[in-house]
């Protein structure tokens, strides 16, 4: 599956598009597990948020590879 | 027809009712940085009554490249310099300036004329006080932020609890997200989000088309890429209970997470549970309690690696404070507070 990466989360993966095994991934906590393992610095921050198919989603949401998937990190400057 | 507004008046979905609504608005700017310079001098130029311009800072030739409004020598603060240019563009606007940092002691008396505010600081700590005093009192917010080539942007209603707001998206500052003085930024992005703001303000006064109510947009500045991402309600705390126990100080802006005894008796063995109470007092819950002195930090932070963690004192406070250093440094901790401390235990034990 693609996912989109946003500010902080482009540093951390070094892209904006990531490509993600969609195998194992059934829900947004494992896609979450599988980014912490894959990128432990996403562990300095709190909770950074997915969006699936622009709506802000649950951990407990089930994905099935198709959907459009963001990482949506905090952003501060103003 | 005034010939000022005449091009706003000429407009169907404005005409002269809608140019009053204008003229009788109170707009609240906080921060008038990049973000801020732009949207005031919009909002200046439609000519929304009265504008107050909130901000401590003096501007620096670093600013200039984004805050077009300044040289960088001036030796003003920015509100003060914003607004005398604000003055030469509209002088038939009411300005306001607090040359001050907007904190938890002023927000009262700053905000209080507003009828809607715009945040466009670049201080993640300010922009959740200005979140959580709006959401209390019921003022509608218009939220910006940018990081390099993007920004964000969401109207945060605030007319009832069901209203979302930037809890709902991201529950915490944090600390560690990088501002535009630390990683840079793209000058005509600030330019982009704040104008962006000021559109919505003036849509949301006028009442005129769709407001970003309920959604976060995402905009990538090297993209053109956009998102309209819908947010749910999810946070569930009292705002007020929340705004009384926070200083909103970057030493103390986090909401310690908490369980309650019930929780950590109905599910005992998931949790390591220690007492950092002052070693005369301390009480253990049971057997498995573990002690760690409260100026032991670092040992409460071994013990919270290895498994998700429960702390107590007497009250609730001292742990509080010890959780609260714990998950600036390491936000993804699974540690805990326990609701009212020893006392609760107390309670509970009398009750059962």
């Amino acid at each position: 599956m693609e996912v989109l990466c946003f500010g902080i989360a482009k540093e951390i993966t070094k892209t904006s598009s990531l490509q993600v095994e969609s195998g194992v991934i059934q829900t947004v906590a494992e896609l979450k597990a599988h980014l912490l393992s894959q990128f432990p610095a996403f562990k300095d921050y709190f909770e950074f948020r997915i969006a699936v198919n622009q709506e802000f989603a649950d951990e407990e949401q089930v994905l099935n590879g198709s959907e459009e998937i963001a990482i949506i990190p905090p952003v501060s400057g103003g | 027809m005034s010939d000022r507004y005449s091009r706003h008046e000429l407009l169907s979905e404005i005409g002269t009712a809608g140019q009053d609504k204008l003229n009788a608005a109170s707009v609240a700017i906080v921060g008038c940085g990049g973000l801020g310079n732009i949207a005031a001098a919009y909002l200046a130029g439609a000519g929304v009554g009265s504008i107050i311009l909130i901000d401590d800072d003096t501007p620096d030739i670093s600013n200039v490249h984004r805050q077009i409004f300044y040289t960088g020598a001036e030796s003003k603060r920015k509100a003060e310099v914003l607004c005398e240019k604000l003055k030469s563009l509209n002088p038939e606007v009411k300005y306001i300036t607090h040359a001050a940092r907007l904190d938890k002691s002023n927000i009262a008396q700053f905000l209080e004329d507003a009828d809607l505010v715009l945040e466009c600081t670049d201080d993640q700590v300010c922009k959740y006080l200005v979140n959580d005093f709006c959401a209390i009192e019921n003022i509608p917010l218009v939220y910006g932020a940018i990081y390099k080539f993007e920004g964000y942007v969401s109207v945060f209603k605030n007319q009832t609890d069901k209203d979302v707001h930037l809890r709902d998206i991201f529950p915490q500052p944090d600390l560690k997200i990088p501002t535009c003085s630390e990683v840079g930024v793209l000058g005509t992005v600030a330019g982009f989000i704040g104008l962006l703001q000021a559109n919505e303000a003036l849509k949301y006064i006028l009442q005129i088309g769709e407001n970003l109510v309920g959604q976060l947009l995402t905009y990538d500045m090297l993209s053109n890429r956009q998102m309209n991402l819908k947010i749910k309600k999810a946070w569930t705390q009292d705002m007020e209970d929340l705004f009384d126990s926070t200083a909103y100080t970057p030493q103390d802006c986090l909401v310690v997470p908490e369980k309650t005894i019930a929780e950590l008796m109905d599910n005992r063995d998931n949790y390591q549970l220690v007492s950092v109470m002052i070693k005369e007092q301390h009480q253990a819950i049971d057997e498995d309690t573990l002690y760690i002195d409260p100026n032991d930090l670092d040992g409460l932070k071994k013990i919270a690696k290895q498994k998700e963690t429960i702390v107590y004192c007497r009250s609730g406070r001292v742990s509080r404070s010890m959780i609260s250093k714990i998950i600036s440094e390491h936000p993804s901790a699974k540690i805990y507070n326990l609701v009212d401390g020893l006392k609760g235990y107390q309670k509970f034990k009398a009750l059962s």
